[in-house]
């Protein structure tokens, strides 16, 4: 019970380790180490969409490949930075391994990536996906934030779970609630880290 | 050989001044000595140790980020120019351990370090494994104080730790704690264990700690050492919003940082205080507090409430 009850009486912003400086830096150093590079992972972005509206199987496929490389990429650069300044980092990371590998399979032995337009869900997760894409690094300058240390789709964690959930709500898949669970469960993890930094 | 001499002869010009000011216990007289640094006594041995230390919760733990351990080092590089000696830290600290010992090894020290870290780990058989890796972080060969995190095992740990000061592994042993949490647990520890410092959270809005540990820790002989002084950067950044008091700066206290942490150590049972800062230029306000007249216990209760009405 001594236990519990010491838990308990952290706050949110207790038990984190590092600065709302050290953590906006990290993404600063991402930009650094992958410019001159972000033109490419534009082109990439864009090829992935296009591939994800077009109707070949092949295409679909190879867009799922490219969501899921978006993920691999970031729990091997972002976390890799991230478990520096935090211990947990090494587990969150999971959450990005194991949601590559669930896109990979569906890329692979599954329907792959398809988008539309039809439908209230599909429009809906079209505005998320954009918003993920686009409009997250676009409010963060908005609010301050330097071009150098942006987050960006395959580079940040956030922007990258927050257009997934845009893209799978859009796809064509019939269940995508089980793709869904890990990226949703990221936003939590990280909306409370940013809450727990700035109210600290 | 020459400079190696120079550099002996200051070192000992320094402790022998640190020996002079070792019998300043402030209480009594607001207006002692002016510019000595203030030193405290370990009651465990009688060595002195300044006043004010360096923390590096959150404030070190910058990864490998260059830019950020070359600032860090310009703190470090200030704290001890200023005549700081104790610097506390900790595996449950990321990569502060690491941060601290590559500027450790920028910096080119004539001043002895006071090295304190803890051990953090619920294994109870990897307490010498853990100062071990402790010391190569830090790049020493031995610590001066090695304490139990947060109460972490305690009872395993702080029979190595023992065993650890009496092999001369360790200089002194300790155990710690924070935002006041397990006092009561503290206080049995204190009572019944040889530790000679205890560590716990002590500010000028938390005093919790002058209800028992403090009257323990002077009963006892045990060296105190206050952690978050400025509550984790919240107390002095909410008094920063409001004009340092004419009266305070009579009494011959700079700022408000030099304020708060004198209020700390000028209790009789406290050590040391270790606020910690990313900074130079708050590091440079901190360290003023080692420096000049410590408030006596009137001047102590009148900040204290006007810092409460704030």
């Amino acid at each position: 019970m001594d236990t519990l009850a010491t838990w308990l009486s952290y706050r949110p912003g207790d038990l984190l380790m590092f600065s709302p400086e050290t953590y906006r830096r990290l993404f600063e150093r991402l930009n650094l180490e992958l410019w001159p590079w972000h033109g490419l992972l534009a082109l990439l972005v864009v090829a992935m969409l296009w591939l994800a509206l077009r109707p070949e199987r092949v295409a679909q496929r190879a867009a799922g490949i490219l969501l899921a490389a978006a993920w691999a990429a970031v729990a091997w650069g972002f976390f890799d930075l991230y478990a520096e300044i935090n211990l947990l980092a090494p587990w969150l990371a999971g959450v990005f391994v194991a949601q590559a590998l669930a896109i990979a399979a569906i890329a692979l032995v599954g329907p792959g990536l398809a988008i539309g337009y039809a439908g209230r869900r599909a429009r809906i997760g079209l505005a998320i996906a954009c918003w993920g894409l686009l409009g997250h690094p676009l409010l963060l300058l908005a609010v301050g934030r330097s071009p150098a240390s942006l987050e960006l789709f395959g580079l940040a964690p956030d922007p990258t779970a927050i257009a997934t959930i845009g893209l799978l709500l859009s796809s064509q898949l019939r269940h995508p609630v089980p793709l869904l669970v890990l990226p949703l469960a990221w936003c939590l993890i990280a909306a409370l880290t940013w809450w727990a930094l700035l109210t600290a | 050989m020459p400079n190696t001499h120079h550099r002996r002869r200051r070192q000992l010009l320094r402790a022998a001044a640190a020996g002079l000011i070792a019998g300043y216990l402030p209480g009594g007289s607001a207006r002692a000595v002016a510019d000595p640094i203030i030193k405290r006594r370990i009651p465990a041995s009688g060595e002195t140790v300044a006043a004010i230390g360096m923390g590096t919760w959150i404030t070190f733990n910058v990864g490998s980020d260059p830019r950020a351990r070359q600032q860090r080092t310009e703190v470090l590089r200030t704290f001890l120019d200023r005549g700081g000696q104790l610097v506390d830290s900790s595996p449950m600290y990321g990569s502060a351990e690491a941060v601290l010992g590559h500027a450790l090894a920028s910096i080119e020290r004539t001043d002895p370090l006071f090295a304190a870290s803890k051990v953090w780990t619920p294994d109870e058989d990897a307490t010498r494994e853990q100062v071990a890796r402790s010391e190569r972080l830090w790049g020493i060969d031995r610590f001066d104080l090695m304490q139990v995190h947060n109460l972490v095992a305690w009872e395993a740990h702080l029979e190595t730790l023992l065993a650890m000061r009496e092999a001369g592994e360790l200089r002194y042993v300790g155990i710690t704690t924070s935002h006041g949490r397990r006092h009561r647990e503290l206080e049995r520890i204190m009572r019944e264990r040889p530790i000679d410092f205890v560590q716990a959270s002590y500010s000028l809005a938390n005093r919790e700690a002058e209800q028992r540990l403090l009257p323990l820790a002077a009963e006892r002989d045990i060296a105190f050492i206050a952690n978050r002084p400025f509550q984790g950067g919240r107390l002095i950044d909410r008094v920063k919003r409001h004009p340092f008091p004419g009266w305070a700066r009579e009494a011959g206290l700079a700022n408000w940082a030099d304020a708060l942490l004198k209020f700390i150590i000028a209790h009789p049972a406290v050590t040391c205080a270790i606020p910690a800062t990313s900074r130079v230029d708050h590091m440079r306000e901190n360290m003023q507090a080692l420096r000049g007249p410590l408030p006596d216990e009137a001047l102590r209760e009148r900040l204290a409430r006007h810092v409460a009405r704030l």
